[in-house]
Formats: structure tokens, sequence, C-alpha cells
């Protein structure tokens, strides 16, 4: 259809409110990035590339880094693996009550603010009164972790609090794949003497493919974007900055040392990481995924 | 793929207790919660290895509604979420309608740029984003929140792939008719847009009743806070008071917990949409 | 519609004046009548305390009394919080105070940016006189003065202690330092990363530099050369050496006042959970025992002296809180009114008392009242002289390399002069 006046009535707004609060952002960002910015100051200093020089030979800053790269490996394989099993058993169950009982469990965690979730953890965490080290005493004898406040085992804690509070939206999302394919490939499989696995490995995940390559990337990137649950658990950036991630560390940045053209700077790194694997999700879905 | 013969039934009984024991982690940090908001701090550091609550207390939950504005921050939370929701679906239908059903002059481009908005991490926007509230005038006030908010590229998106699946045939039907473009959006777009209209709101509400990023820069006095801010501040407050802040949590994990219950099956299906498209 | 569509033009409008110089938004917010002889509204903001929040509440009531044309309104935040909402609400035009109880050391930040308006200087003589060293240094800047002090915030020196576990073990407070650290060594036990008790926690955000900084003054040594941090000295790397021995060899106490995210603060612990022995904290807290956790003083716990390290009484100290005007508020009169008002030498005693501070003012601090209203200050009022201003600089950023230096040292084996070696040559990068 055409009519050009209703179209400009209906995207005139739309588009400068997503002009002021989106595109201007990104270019005030990407712009920031290259000043000395402190919001209190009257009058601030371009400095070019200055910002980007200062990242290199900034511990903190590489830890972060190297931090947000390995929360994201370690929890979003950790995440596809266990979700893709559940999703598998659940999906085998007859009884439909069942199946959507199991779906709403898993997913309850997924509504609840994630940051509330975090301030329960920190309790579950607790080296004293935390059930976690209660549990591990009861049952194995093992004597109480401070899991929040040894070095090495603040970021295992968080990994384990993610996959908790993130599992349920990926066991719906390949679930429905999996309730979408045909049962008479299995049927078909099942006469040619295939078990369980070989079914999993030679039917749903060719036919789950386009699904899994979407779900690995949103899950990717959505948790490269977390936050909430380091700033509870991981005291101050936790110890010697072992839970110390990019969002929290451009949000001290630049909200608490006020150095905001900094922070941008830190903020653009973390775009184009997550922009990379935007654009290989792009490429892989141009592969064919046919049945 | 359920093929309900008596061979299987062993297996299926195996699973089943698989999943059981998964559900029970998932669930044991809610009971956990549960227990510790009933005793008093006093119990949970003195008996930590007693699970159940020696003596039942509603001390926490009164710590919780007397010494904080407990029903203000549950207020913000409602206007900001409820509003927001209803803005999305009205800009995110009619956007979408427009999208779909008309030829204009920078359509893809405009496209694009709908599907880029959806791609920038908010880190990289949140900065800027927190100067232009403030030159505006509205930090610290609720509107900080809702009109950012209004317009989601990802609603628009959304939209659109469920217009694209409406007949054209449909509104060129109605326009001879002698429907008006925003009559065929009223009356036949959105009743067909009901599912997708259902996803979207669930979508938009959780994701505004549960975002913190936003609230913490953008808010500044306590009688302000929406729910998930609040909390941090409350468990900063009290922090030896680790059954009041169990309370807490308790009280802003509950709402979102009973509407998943009672929504179910809108709930299952809009995530499954959302990630269909 | 036709209204929506105005109000987002009209933010869009005021968002592209960022891309200019930004010119400041003229709203006025509060019900700030003219000289209309209407009521001037002034706004204070403070953090949240239960003790504190009363006594300003009656400090603003006495106010408003006197000055039955200005109305004063006060907002809390958590502490936690506190500093960045104050940041963020001097830098927009909107929703800020007219007056703000600040800590000292944040002014420093401040001073610089013209937020503040200076202090008048008839009134900042008065001050001056009567306040002692450490505790206006940092409201200074070039000549001119940003705030005024309301305390002397001592975050060394008084040392609260577990009586109930005293008698238990039927022994008497320490005197000297050896003997705190024996008392401490004999009785902290532990089982892996639970801690029964801990013999004497000073690993905090405050008080792990602060009892450093102490160690080195009373040595006879220093932290500075000029402008510069020199910690790696032999005084320094000595003390330091010392406070990692008392973590690591002796287990006294261990990170967790620094590290854990599910921990409460050493002082907390004494209070609520019976894991502390000894903790050296301000007095503040004692109040907070009493108010907050509901203890008694002298039956579930006592403030006493802490010996100092070496043979001579210093310490250092940064101002504590104190009060500011915003330089954009629209009531400066009124809001200095109230500011001297609350800083009457006979009125902040008051505030001091109900607060459980140490005076900033000479006089307040030698007012019998004081200490016929909290005696457990006697050990600290002995020895205010030897208080020294310590340095105008951002405190928090030396606590927190302060904090990361002990953290590695404990942790990594790092050797002691080699850490001082990074934390000097960090806190002289800016």
């Amino acid at each position: 259809m055409k009519n050009n006046r209703f179209v400009y009535f209906v995207l005139l707004p739309i588009f400068l409110l997503l002009a002021v609060f989106f595109v201007l952002p990104i270019a005030g960002g990407l712009a920031i990035s290259f000043f000395d910015y402190n919001p209190l100051r009257a009058i601030n200093h371009f400095i070019g590339f200055e910002n980007f020089g200062k990242l290199m030979s900034d511990k903190i800053f590489l830890k972060s880094t190297t931090n947000t790269l390995v929360f994201v490996g370690i929890t979003v394989t950790l995440n596809i693996f266990i979700t893709l099993v559940l999703a598998q058993l659940i999906s085998m169950l007859p009884w439909p009550k069942f199946r959507s009982f199991f779906r709403v469990i898993f997913f309850m965690p997924c509504v609840a603010p994630l940051i509330a979730s975090s301030v329960v953890w920190g309790g579950l965490y607790a080296t004293k009164y935390g059930l976690i080290n209660n549990m591990l005493k009861t049952f194995f004898g093992i004597s109480p972790v401070n899991w929040l406040g040894t070095a090495s085992y603040v970021m295992p804690a968080i990994i384990i609090f993610t996959l908790w509070a993130d599992i349920g939206y990926n066991i719906i999302l390949f679930s429905a794949g999996m309730d979408g394919i045909p049962t008479d490939f299995y049927e078909a499989a099942e006469i040619d003497g295939a078990g369980m696995v070989k079914k999993f490995f030679y039917i749903t995940l060719p036919l789950l493919g386009r699904t899994v390559s979407f779900v690995v990337a949103m899950t990717i990137i959505s948790h490269f974007q977390m936050f909430a649950q380091f700033q509870v658990l991981a005291k101050l950036g936790g110890p010697e900055n072992s839970g110390n991630v990019l969002t929290y560390y451009i949000y001290k940045t630049a909200f608490q040392t006020k150095d905001m053209g900094y922070a941008s700077a830190i903020a653009v790194v973390l775009f184009v990481l997550i922009m990379i694997v935007t654009i290989i999700q792009q490429r892989l879905n141009r592969v064919e995924w046919g049945y | 793929m359920a093929s309900n013969s008596r061979k299987y039934y062993k297996l299926y009984v195996v699973i089943a207790v698989i999943l059981m024991v998964f559900a029970l982690l998932i669930i044991a940090p809610y009971i956990w919660m549960m227990l510790t908001s009933f005793k008093s701090t006093r119990e949970v550091l003195y008996n930590p290895g007693k699970v159940m609550p020696i003596k039942w207390t509603l001390s926490g939950y009164l710590t919780v509604l007397t010494k904080s504005p407990f029903f203000s921050w549950f207020k913000n939370s409602v206007i900001v979420s409820v509003t927001v929701t209803a803005a999305v679906i009205f800009t995110s239908t009619i956007t979408g309608y427009v999208f779909s059903k008309y030829r204009f002059k920078g359509k893809n481009f405009l496209f694009w740029l709908v599907l880029s908005t959806m791609m920038v991490p908010s880190q990289i926007t949140m900065i800027p984003r927190f100067l232009i509230i403030n030159q505006v005038g509205l930090y610290n006030s609720l509107q900080a929140l809702i009109i950012p908010a209004i317009v989601s590229g990802f609603g628009i998106y959304l939209c659109r792939q469920f217009c694209d699946e409406i007949p054209d045939s449909l509104c060129e039907a109605a326009k001879l008719d002698g429907a008006g473009d925003f009559r065929i959006y009223a009356s036949i777009i959105l009743p067909q847009l009901r599912p997708c209209i259902a996803a979207l709101a669930i979508f938009t509400f959780l994701d505004i009743w549960n975002d913190y990023l936003n609230p913490l820069i953008m808010l500044s006095t306590l009688k302000s806070m929406t729910l998930p801010l609040a909390l941090t501040y409350f468990s900063d407050a009290h922090s030896t008071d680790i059954s009041a802040v169990m309370a807490a949590s308790a009280l802003i994990m509950l709402p979102v917990t009973i509407l998943l219950l009672c929504f179910q099956k809108q709930f299952i299906k809009g995530v499954a949409i959302s990630g269909m498209k | 519609m036709k209204k929506f569509t105005s109000c987002v033009l009209a933010v869009a409008l005021a968002a592209s004046l960022l891309t200019g110089c930004g010119a400041p938004a003229a709203n006025s917010d509060s019900s700030a009548a003219g000289k209309s002889g209407a009521a001037t509204t002034i706004t204070l903001w403070s953090h949240i305390d239960e003790n504190w929040n009363p006594a300003q509440d009656k400090m603003i009531a006495d106010f408003e009394a006197a000055n039955p044309d200005i109305k004063v309104v006060r907002e809390s935040f958590p502490y936690d919080e506190f500093e960045s909402k104050t940041q963020t609400s001097l830098l927009s035009k909107e929703g800020g105070a007219d007056v703000y109880q600040l800590w000292g050391g944040w002014a420093i930040d401040y001073a610089k940016t013209g937020a503040f308006s200076p202090v008048p200087d008839t009134y900042m003589e008065k001050v001056k006189s009567d306040s002692y060293e450490p505790v206006i240094g940092s409201f200074g800047y070039k000549g001119k003065y940003y705030g005024v002090p309301l305390e002397f915030n001592i975050e060394y020196g008084g040392l609260l202690v577990n009586t109930p576990k005293f008698k238990e073990l039927g022994i008497q407070y320490p005197t000297t330092w050896d003997d705190m650290i024996n008392i401490a060594k004999k009785n902290s036990s532990s089982d892996g990363a639970v801690y029964h008790l801990r013999g004497l926690d000073f690993v905090g955000w405050d008080t792990l530099p602060y009892t450093w900084l102490s160690m080195i003054l009373s040595s006879g040594g220093k932290y500075m050369e000029g402008d510069k941090f020199n910690f790696n000295n032999p005084v320094g790397v000595e003390t330091m050496q010392k406070l990692v021995d008392y973590v690591a060899v002796d287990k006294i106490t261990n990170l967790d006042g620094l590290t854990n995210a599910s921990d409460t603060e050493p002082y907390q612990k004494l209070f609520t959970s019976d894991e502390e022995l000894m903790v050296p904290r301000g007095p503040w807290t004692v109040s907070e025992g009493i108010h907050v956790d509901g203890l008694e003083y002298g039956k579930d716990f006592e403030y006493v002296a802490m010996p100092f390290y070496g043979p001579q009484k210093l310490f250092a100290a940064e101002t504590g809180w104190g009060l500011a005007v915003n330089a954009s508020s629209k009531n400066q009169e009124a809001a200095w009114k109230f500011v001297e008002f609350w800083t009457d030498p006979d009125r902040v005693l008051d505030y001091n008392i109900a607060c459980g501070m140490v005076p900033a003012s000479k006089t307040a601090a030698h007012n019998p009242e004081l200490l016929k209203a909290m005696p457990y200050l006697e050990p600290l009022v002995n020895i205010l002289d030897g208080g020294k201003f310590i340095g105008y600089f951002n405190t928090d950023k030396l606590k927190e390399n302060v904090k990361n230096t002990f953290i590695d040292i404990v942790n990594n084996k790092t050797p002691v002069a080699e850490a001082l070696e990074k934390l000097d040559s960090t806190m002289n990068a800016e």
C-alpha cells in the first residue's frame, strides 16, 4: 500500500525517539571516548586515542577482559550442553503434563530479577550460614569454603549462579525446536537400530542447527552484558579483581570515578566483542541447514 | 517422539527422576530464601546447620514493611512497567504494520536502523543517555525510565515478522470498503497480532520490571526507586539483618513467580515465539 | 497524539543542545518562593543512619523554630550509594540539595569544579580558630574553604572489645601493643575458611590503612615526601610486614573483611555473631551497637584505648563528616544560616553526642558534657592533639590501593618492598 502522510505520521515520532535515545547515544558514546570527559568539569579536552592507548597498560582492564572472556566461554558452553541435554530429556517424556511442569520449573529463575537472585545466592554462598557450605559439610564432610572471598572461587561461584539463573530460556527454545521435528525421522532411525545417543547426534542436532546457532549467539551476547551478579557477588571486583568484568569496570569508571571518556573507550571494546559474535552468527546463518 | 510402548516405561521413570533432581536444584534457593526469611537473624547466624526455623517469625517482613518505603517502590515498579509495556505494544504494532504493508522511500535503510539498535550493548549508550536525561531535566524521575523505553527495536522487528504473515488481500479489501489506514490497523491487524502481542507484553514487562542498570544510573532518591534497585539499597542499609534481606528478596521475587505460574502457557509460548522468528 | 508528538519534539530539541555547549536548564523544582515573604524551603541530603537521622531532624526542628520563614526537608540515601548520588546531583541541575552532609574527603574532588559555594569569610574565621588541625584540611582549596567540619573523624585509637568473651577467658583488656597481639594470637581459632574467633580484626576498608599509617607515624616514620607518596621506606616495610604476618603467620584474622561480598564488616560481626574478640574502629560504632543491634554497653561490649605501636602517640586522620552548600542552590543565604546554626559549638555538641561523634570543635570537645554523655570517648579525647592531617588527596584511592597491596602480599607472597614500590608508583601516577 502507499500513503506517505500516514507513514510519516507514524514514523516521525518513533524515529525521533530512536534518534534521541539510540542513535545519538551511540554516536555520543563513540565521541566521548576521544575526550578526557568528566561531567563535573566545565571544559573537557579532546585527547584523540589516548584513552585507547591507556587500555593496554591498564592491568585491571586486561584482567576484566580475560575474566569476561573466561566467564562467557565457560558459562555459555556449559549452558548449551546442559540445556540441550535437559531439553532432550524433557521432550522424551510421554506425559505432556510433566513436560510443561519441568519447563516451567526450569524457567522460574529466568523471571526473577537477576539482582534479587544474586542477593539470595550471596546468602547461599555465605561461609558460615550459607546453604552450600552446610550441605557440603552434611553430605560430604567437606570443611567450609570461602566462596566469595577466595580469588580462585569467585568466578566459578558466579558461573554456577548464572547457569541456575539462565538455563530456562534455552531449554524452552530447544524444546520448541525438538517438538517441531517430525516423529517419522526418529521412527525411521529406530528401524535402522539407532540408539538414543545416535538419534540425538544424527537427527536432533542437525535439524536444530539453525536454532542452535541462533541460541548460542544470543546467549553469548547476553552473557557479555551481564552486570548485576558481579556487582553483588564480587565485592568491588572481588579479591584481586578476580570477579571484575568489563560491564562492572565500565560502570565503576563512569559513575564512580567519573572518568566517562575512559569508560566509553572500554565500552567500545565490549561493543567490538559483541559485534564480532553477531557477524559470525550472520555468516553461519547463510549456511544451508536443510531437512 | 513418545511412542508409548511398555519397554520404554522404565526409561521414562529414570528420565523423570533425573529431571526431578535438577528441578530440586533449581527450587532449592527459593526454599532456602523463604525459610531464612521466617527465621530471626540471630537464629540464622547461631544455628547455621538447621534448615527449618526453630521459631517461625515475621520480624524480617516487618522490618521490610515498616523500615522502608516498600509500597512506594512497588508502586513505582508497577507504574513504569505497565506504562512502558502499553506504549511498546502500541508503537511496535503500528510501526511493524507500516514497515510490513507500506511502500515508501528509505524503507530498507530505516528498518536496518531499527535492527541495529538491537545490536548495540547498553554499556555503550548508557553514558550519553544519562547525560541526555540529565540535560532534559528528567534525572531522578520515573519518566527517565519510561520515555527512552517507549520504542523497542525488538518489538518492531517481531511485529513486522507477524504482519508479514497477514495476507495483503485482507488490507486491500478493507481499503476498497473505504477503511482508513488507522481503521485497518485497529480492526484487522491488531486482532491478527494477538499471539505476538501477548509474547511482546510478557517480554517487555519482565525486562522493565527486572531492570536494574537503568534505574541505578537514572534515579537518586529513595522514594523514586523501583524494586530491583531498592533491594540493593535495602540490603546495604540492613546488611547485618539477613532475615530482613531475604524477606525483601522474597517479596520482590514472588510477584513475577506467581505471574509465571498463572500464565505458564503464555510465557512458554512467548519465549518459543521470540526464538523461532 | 499531537501532544505526544510535540513532547517528543521537545525532548529531541533539548537533547540537541547537548551537542552544543549544553545550556543548563533553569528549573525551579522546589517550592522556592521569591522574596514575597513566603517560606523558603531548603533540602538537606545525608546518608541513612538510624541514629544520625533523628538527630538531624531535631536540629531541623530547632532551626525551623528559630527561623519560622525557612523550612528544611531532609532526604537520606544508603551510605554505599551516597557519594555517587551526591556527585550526580551536583552535575545535574535537578534533584540536588541545598545543603549536603558529606564526607570531608569528597570535598577535594568538588573544590576544583566550583560545585560548592565558598564558606563566608567571617564565619570561616570562627570555624578555623576553634577546630583541630586535621578536620578542616580537605575543605580548603587555594585559600578558600568549601565546607565546614562537624566531627573529628577518628578511625584510630579506639578498640571495640567483646566483653563477655574477655570475661569467659578471664583476661584483662590490653594496655600495650604486644599485649594486644599476644591476646589475639592466643585466642584466635578457625576451621578452614570459617573463623570461630578472630583475635584482632583490623582487616577492613578503613581500619587497615589507618592502623598502618598510625604504626608508621608512631614509629617516627613518614609516608609522604612533599606531595609524593613514599611508603617504600624501612619503617613502611617493617610495619607492613608485621600486619601481613598477623594474617598469614599468626592467623589472628583473615581477609574476609576486605574480600567477601556476603560478609558484613568486622565491627558488625562483633556485634551480631560473636566471631570477633577485638576490632579497632571509630567511636561512631558504639551507638550503632547500642541502637541498631540492641546491645548493652559494658555488658555485651566495651570501647577501650587502642595501644600505640611505637613510642609516639600519633595517628593520621581525615576530616570527617561536614556540611557544604550547593553552589547552584537558589537559597544560599538560608542554607548558610542553617549551617552556621548547626555548627554553633554548644548546639553541635548535642548533635555530636546524639550521633556518637568526636567533635571537630575544640570548645565542644573540652566540654565536660561530652564525656558525661559518652564516657567511652575518654581515651580518644586524650589523644586528639596527636591527630595529623592525612594529606590532601582522595583517601578512597589510598584505601583501595592499600587494600589491593595487602591482599596481594598475603595471597601471592609478593615481597613487601616490591609491593610497596608498586603502591607508591600507582599512588603517584596521577
